[in-house]
């Protein structure tokens, strides 16, 4: 292809992949890659279906923090806080790898193909992002960990199920599900900013067995050390961190594409600390669900995804270690000058 | 229905919105100290989501229906309940609308001369020009038409500049696009001869933006103030600093208004959008006290109309422009 073009693609043309990313095999990963894998499915019960569409919308919209692929657009600097990223190294370290064939495949089936392609993305010793339909999805992808590491995980936005030791059918119920096969322990488990109250029965157990239950009030409020004291306390002795990243973390009036309405939730930089914060642990996984893009028209109003792609950013360059404090000359933000 | 009797003073409502309830300006009109308007339904120079060509007719719809709302010609005297007072609508010509400049979907530069002949023309009839986007690429032949005015009745005069935007549109060039898209507008405007480059300043950008192009506005002495700063400083701090910025040693200031400093959430129905911009609250606050300096060309942008169903987006632009004309359309009652 060398020589067809002068400059690098219009935004809506070429390979799609996440960020612009390197297309790969589950073969081309190692330990030092950073894999972003689709899982295009849902419960689909119910009136709203359209979760299935997640990854292609967040590969579409992720298009735009494509810088590290422009020649034309230098390194990015975070304008609030002054710090820059050197784009260089995405493109070896972050593989888009492609969806999990799951279309058309009973739930009972999809999970088996998912369990595959999360133990073979885990024995080359990589770390995926998970970009995902609804939260049914978090039972395949914890048990291919579950059988060869120690877990911890850390749950952002999204439902509780009511018992946490009461194993069901139902998407709320996936990490009761865990629990219960012993995939997961509940001091192993923070749940923050759940879009639901939990019933107390629920939460006293949870916390009674060392686990973790931060309201969004309580978050909000959370310092840089109060993060790490939490991710410490569930990550100390495992082997990995499994993050379940529900768009309903964050207010519905902000984006309109979560069935799960909420009217208070994070602000997208808490999100973007909490992520952060995690990322300095061993994170093998970010599962990204919640989100239904077909809820305002798909490719008309894109708030949601947009705002999910935002919150993965410091993520991503956290996690690839390429985050750098930008030196100015004076010494002195320009709020200051 | 109104009896036979009254017919004769029956006044036709012309078929089509005008901004803010205008009358339609022809070229020979008087326009001193007058706002005019001019058009830019173009968004052939936006590089991914379109609609912005709608915008000046979204815009004019709208702001109509907030002369219909707010300011009702069946009413006498106003009680202004956001900024307090008792107003009546001002009976002097303060606005008139010119139309729509001619687009050129097939030449970016045919576009350019057909805006910036209008507000050329605008300003150098000793009226303001307020351009309505289209995408932000078209601030830029709306500010060139100012410049070139502004050099015909002062070849000394110089300009400030204060863009309030979730992107800085300081790019060199765009990918396919080249030099003139809604990226480079800032860019292009700061090579205006007349503009004072160190009196060029940003409000509300957002998020990762180029280290190169940050660079260079502070290099040549402009001033970036992000959204974050807007939430941390307060939108009236930061609109008094980015004044005092603008405006020093100028006798005349050009706003260039992108809708898309707000957060998405607010205003989904622009091109490019941002999270963790400024609200619609933060927005109208700074505009309050911009409004209070020598502005002498403006325009907005990015008001895709077709991106929001909801009709928010639209709404919510139509009352910054009346943020900003607030002190000219009314007068203390």
């Amino acid at each position: 292809m060398t020589g067809l073009r002068s400059g690098p693609l219009p935004r809506m043309a070429g390979d799609l992949t996440f960020m612009r990313s390197t297309r790969g095999t589950l073969e081309d990963l190692s330990s030092d890659s950073l894999a972003v894998v689709g899982l295009p499915m849902e419960q689909n019960r119910g009136r709203d279906v359209g979760y299935r569409m997640t990854p292609q919308a967040l590969r579409e919209t992720s298009v735009y923090f494509g810088w590290h692929a422009n020649p034309q657009f230098s390194h990015p600097v975070d304008v609030d806080v002054r710090k820059q990223i050197s784009t260089s190294s995405i493109h070896e370290r972050l593989i888009d790898v492609g969806d999990v064939p799951v279309e058309g495949l009973g739930y009972e089936a999809a999970c088996v193909a998912v369990e595959k392609t999360i133990a073979l993305i885990r024995d080359r010793g990589a770390a995926s992002i998970v970009l995902s339909g609804d939260a049914r999805v978090v039972k395949p992808v914890v048990q291919a960990q579950s059988k060869n590491e120690t877990l911890a995980f850390v749950q952002l936005g999204g439902t509780l199920p009511s018992d946490l030791f009461c194993a069901g059918a139902s998407e709320q119920s996936c990490v009761a599900d865990l629990v219960s096969t012993s995939a997961l322990k509940p001091s192993r488990i923070a749940m923050i900013a759940p879009a639901r109250m939990p019933s107390l029965e629920m939460s006293q157990k949870l916390r009674e067995q060392g686990g973790h239950l931060i309201s969004t009030k309580q978050a909000m409020l959370l310092s840089a050390d109060e993060m790490e004291s939490v991710f410490s306390s569930i990550s100390k002795g495992t082997d990995s961190v499994i993050v379940h990243l529900d768009l309903s973390a964050i207010a519905s009036p902000l984006h309109g594409m979560s069935p799960i309405r909420r009217f208070d939730g994070v602000s997208i930089s808490k999100l973007q600390a909490l992520l952060t914060a995690v990322g300095q642990h061993p994170v093998s996984t970010l599962i990204v669900t919640g989100m239904n893009p077909t809820l305002n028209g798909m490719s008309i109003v894109k708030t949601g995804q947009r705002l999910l792609v935002t919150a993965l950013l410091g993520y991503i360059y956290g996690r690839l270690g390429i985050l750098t404090s930008l030196e100015q000359e004076d010494g002195e933000s320009a709020v200051e000058q | 229905m109104p009896s036979n009797n009254n017919m004769n003073e029956i006044v036709l409502k012309h078929p089509s919105n005008t901004l803010f309830d205008a009358p339609i300006a022809d070229e020979h009109q008087d326009l001193e100290n007058c706002i005019g308007v001019v058009g830019m339904p173009s968004d052939w120079t936006h590089s991914s989501r379109i609609g912005a060509r709608f915008g000046p007719e979204a815009l004019r719809r709208a702001t109509t229906r907030i002369m219909n709302e707010y300011v009702p010609a069946t009413a006498e005297v106003f009680h202004d309940t956001l900024h307090g007072g008792s107003w009546r609508r001002n009976p002097d010509q303060w606005i008139v609308d010119l139309g729509d400049a001619e687009i050129d979907p097939g030449s970016v530069e045919g576009t350019t001369a057909s805006i910036a002949k209008m507000t050329e023309h605008v300003r150098g009839r000793g009226g303001i020009p307020l351009a309505l986007g289209g995408d932000h690429y078209n601030s830029y032949p709306a500010c060139l038409g100012y410049s070139r005015a502004l050099s015909k009745i002062n070849p000394n005069r110089r300009f400030g500049y204060i863009q309030i935007d979730g992107h800085l549109d300081f790019s060199d060039r765009l990918g396919a696009w080249g030099h003139f898209n809604h990226a480079t507008n800032g860019r292009r405007i700061s090579e205006l001869p007349n503009v004072v480059r160190e009196n060029m300043v940003w409000i509300g950008i957002t998020g990762w933006v180029s280290g190169e192009e940050l660079n260079l506005i502070e290099e040549m002495g402009g001033t970036v103030y992000s959204s974050g700063d807007v939430h941390r400083l307060g939108a009236k701090k930061v609109a008094e600093l980015a004044v005092e910025q603008a405006t020093r040693g100028c006798d005349s200031l050009y706003l260039s208004m992108d809708i898309d400093a707000m957060d998405a959430g607010y205003l989904p129905g622009t091109g490019s959008i941002v999270h963790s911009g400024i609200t619609p609250k933060q927005y109208c606050d700074i505009l309050d006290v911009i409004a209070k300096q020598p502005i002498d060309g403006m325009d907005i942008a990015e008001v895709a109309p077709t991106l929001d169903p909801s009709g928010r987006t639209e709404a919510i632009s139509a009352h910054l422009l009346y943020s900003v004309v607030r002190e000219r359309m009314l007068v203390a009652a």
